[in-house]
């Protein structure tokens, strides 16, 4: 009962906050009501309704004659498609990691979430209606710590718990149905007109469920214990990778035609600090604990960022993992891999000192013997190549290619 | 947006289908006698039905579509019945993941069907016109885990107007421009589980039929499966 | 599935401006007036395929089993150089074998193919020219899992790429060897 009256007030808030404050209202208010609740009783600080942070409860099925039933049929089968699908990451260590953090965030509604690791080399991540959540690797190479793999999963899980895709459809078909007739009567002549306005409109309804999906993303993060200043860092690690490969005067070109982009970022940050304050407990960052989880995939997911080609992105990605410190070896490996593929002038000796330096630091990936041995034969350093290629094989006789190199090695 | 994405392919399945019209069922050469099904296994049924709204959009109903489910392996059933053969249950709405391969594999020759022998100008020289496509071996273990000789796969797409669309229909046919109306569209394959051949193909495409009762069921089900051999 | 019909019905926009024709032993066969080669099989040549620089010959249907002629492949050329602009990366006449084996890779893993890998990578002739040869698996994004066998050569700074694949049930085993001896029998014009 309470809760109908609750989320009846908020979604009364949200239309009104819509259009008479602006966009910002839509996640503040969701942050300053439970400010004002926390002010009156602290005791329901554990519940998540106090934060009005949900329009669902744990266990939620919608029925089966409603359009949400139908919503939810069409992702129960579209999250069979994702389970068998080509990409899908099955490691059973990682999964359950995440799947670890994921409860700590979604807190009752942690079996209401099902996650499903992707192998896609791109920073995103993705909610469906019925709970199924996708995490693509090239998010997991990205983020630094389990705070801002927190941030993120908060951020889903909020456009899960404020049914944002049941919204959406309801949207596009009300939108649709409004231009119906228009479209009959003018017999679609003018239709691209009329419908250029409506996608704008749908589109400005997609960003204000992308900003309250961050406020509340914070709300439950910072309950879960995440520091929630960890959030926008992932946002400004994106931004700097972006700026990384367009330049810097693009990238200010890029942010001012998107200034909801911009202002998304510096919404976010000032709602992080609000958050901070007022849970000023949230504290853990976990950085030390995500590295070592990540650390066993990290040279697959680093090898499919470098198959994108996108050698100034990579770049930025590699300087900002270097920070880290961990598996050094590796990542000298990767800058190596990095100036090979690039294949610019003065690229192969950068290329190999790197490849030296990541022996030095430590045990890198076998494959570094045959990367060297290649670059000493564009070199015409047979010898040494052959040397190369000889580590190789004694460290992988049945590579897939060993045959190849011992001909090859013959040759010279 | 997933649902949009897939209603656009369902669409376009729709257009290509009824551009290319000529729903006839296409049979083995070789195998033109009787196939002899005694026990029929019934893969899930993929089916889906939505509301079409009157700004043309597919809204997924949930309701209908397990109803739907239910009328058409009970038409099924008795279709079967009269042929003195009896259908063996899957017993899951999903796939199982051993036979997962199986099922995608089905879909990409379901796929080379349509295109092949439905798309005029299509046809594979190598074909010579004949039907023989095949899941290979394969599908023994299906044979083997249900003791079943056939194999029945069903696809069904079905929309339906709501008022407003019936309206929109309505008053595009008055100023001449097409508004499309629901429409049913699907096809249904049969494979023998010791050779993997598909024996038998089926494709319905129409403005009309519906699966939301048992009785309309029946007369859809009986016009996709019009001709199945024995 | 409805990945595959959205595939299918897309390819056959594009299949359907140009027929197939049928490619019969035991005469030779030219393609791209580059080499020729000898069926041993009858098979169906796609004139009209969804990639501007590839030949591609099937007998049940290019989702199934398609052999593809990669011809030609100039310096800075991408190895599928599809109709649509996607970011994959570009062939170098300075590549040796085992360069080109990782430009594959990247290649597929670029159009989408997922857990590429490529196995058995051995020196082989290519019409009389020293050449490689590989086998490879993945899986496509709809999750069906694929085989392929490739061979290939640099000629002239030019890249010439032979490649079998097709459906691991089945289909890929059906017309391997067949395929096999396609490739054993290049020959240069």
């Amino acid at each position: 009962m309470r809760m109908r009256t609750l989320t009846l007030t908020l979604g009364a808030a949200l239309i009104l906050g819509g259009c008479a404050t602006g966009n910002m209202s839509a996640y503040e208010s969701g942050l300053e009501g439970s400010e004002h609740d926390t002010a009156a009783s602290t005791a329901k600080t554990e519940d998540i309704g106090t934060y009005r942070v949900t329009d669902l409860k744990p266990g939620h099925r919608p029925p089966l004659n409603t359009d949400e039933g139908g919503l939810w049929m069409k992702m129960d089968k579209a999250e069979g498609g994702l389970r068998s699908s080509g990409n899908i990451i099955e490691d059973p260590a990682l999964n359950a990691y995440v799947r670890r953090v994921t409860c700590r965030v979604a807190g009752k509604y942690c079996n209401d979430i099902r996650i499903y690791l992707a192998r896609v080399p791109h920073f995103n991540a993705t909610m469906a209606p019925n709970g199924a959540m996708q995490i693509w690797s090239g998010l997991l190479l990205r983020v630094q710590n389990e705070a801002q793999l927190a941030a993120v999963i908060g951020h889903e899980i909020a456009h899960y718990l404020r049914q944002h895709s049941l919204k959406k459809m309801r949207n596009t078909i009300d939108t649709a149905n409004s231009l119906a007739f228009f479209n009959i009567a003018t017999l679609g002549i003018t239709a691209g007109l009329a419908d250029l306005a409506a996608v704008g409109s749908l589109q400005a309804n997609n960003r204000d469920f992308e900003r309250e999906a961050d406020g509340y993303g914070l709300v439950l993060m910072a309950k879960a214990g995440y520091d929630p200043l960890e959030a926008p860092k992932v946002w400004q690690n994106l931004i700097h990778e972006h700026r990384a490969e367009k330049g810097a005067e693009s990238s200010a070109y890029f942010l001012s035609t998107h200034p909801a982009k911009r202002e998304r970022v510096n919404a976010l940050r000032s709602l992080s600090k609000k958050a901070k304050r007022r849970w000023s407990k949230a504290r853990a960052i976990g950085r030390k604990s995500y590295l070592t989880r990540i650390r066993p995939y990290r040279t697959r997911l680093l090898r499919d960022e470098l198959q994108l080609q996108r050698f100034k992105r990579s770049q930025a990605l590699l300087n900002l993992l270097k920070k880290n410190r961990t598996g050094m070896s590796e990542l000298h490996y990767f800058q190596g891999e990095l100036y090979r593929l690039r294949n610019k002038s003065g690229d192969r000796k950068l290329a190999l000192a790197s490849y030296q330096r990541a022996l030095r630091t430590g045990r890198p990936p076998v494959e570094l013997h045959r990367a060297m041995g290649l670059l000493l034969l564009k070199e015409k350093q047979q010898a040494k190549a052959n040397q190369a290629f000889d580590r190789y094989l004694r460290r992988a006789p049945n590579a897939e290619d060993a045959e190849m190199i011992r001909h090859m090695m013959k040759r010279g | 947006m997933k649902w949009l994405k897939h209603s656009a392919v369902a669409l376009l399945l729709g257009l290509f289908m009824s551009g290319c019209a000529g729903h006839n069922s296409f049979r083995t050469a070789e195998n033109q006698a009787p196939v002899n099904i005694k026990r029929l296994l019934l893969m899930p049924v993929d089916v889906e039905l939505s509301l079409l709204t009157a700004g043309g959009i597919k809204e997924p109903n949930a309701q209908w579509t397990a109803n739907a489910r239910r009328h058409i392996a009970d038409s099924v059933r008795q279709i079967v019945k009269t042929h003195n053969a009896r259908v063996v249950n899957y017993g899951s709405n999903h796939v199982q993941p051993k036979h997962v391969q199986i099922v995608k594999l089905h879909g990409a020759v379901g796929g080379a069907i349509l295109i092949h022998k439905y798309v005029q100008g299509n046809a594979l020289p190598t074909k010579e016109g004949k039907f023989d496509w095949t899941l290979g071996n394969s599908v023994n273990q299906l044979r083997k885990q249900y003791n079943a000789d056939h194999a029945l796969f069903i696809f069904m797409r079905d929309s339906y107007a709501s008022s407003g669309r019936k309206a929109a229909v309505f008053v595009g046919s008055l100023i001449g421009a097409n508004v499309r109306g629901g429409s049913q569209t699907g096809f249904a394959s049969l494979v023998n589980l010791r050779t993997g051949h598909v024996v038998w193909f089926n494709l319905l495409a129409r403005g009309s039929g519906d699966l939301r009762t048992a009785d309309a069921a029946r007369e859809t089900v009986g016009t996709l499966l019009a001709g199945i051999p024995k | 599935m409805r990945r595959v019909l959205f595939v299918v019905a897309a390819l056959a926009f594009v299949a359907s401006c140009a027929p197939y024709q049928l490619v019969e032993p035991p005469q030779r066969v030219k393609v791209s007036d580059t080499y020729s080669v000898s069926p041993q099989v009858k098979w169906s040549r796609v004139n009209n395929t969804f990639f501007k620089n590839v030949e591609q010959w099937t007998v049940d249907g290019a989702g199934l089993q398609a052999l593809m002629f990669i011809n030609n492949v100039e310096d800075g050329q991408p190895i599928f150089r599809s109709r649509r602009k996607i970011n994959i990366p570009v062939f170098r006449s300075s590549m040796n074998s085992l360069e080109i084996k990782e430009l594959f890779e990247n290649s597929m893993a670029a159009m989408q193919a997922q857990k590429v890998r490529v196995q058995n990578f051995k020196p082989a002739k290519f019409g009389g020219a020293d050449g490689f040869r590989f086998t490879f698996s993945y899986k496509t994004k709809g999750g069906l899992d694929k085989k392929g066998i490739a061979r290939g050569s640099v000629r002239n700074k030019k890249l010439y790429l032979v490649v079998y694949l097709g459906t691991r049930l089945h289909y890929f085993g059906k017309y391997q060897r067949a395929a096999e001896g396609v490739m054993r029998s290049i020959r240069f014009l």
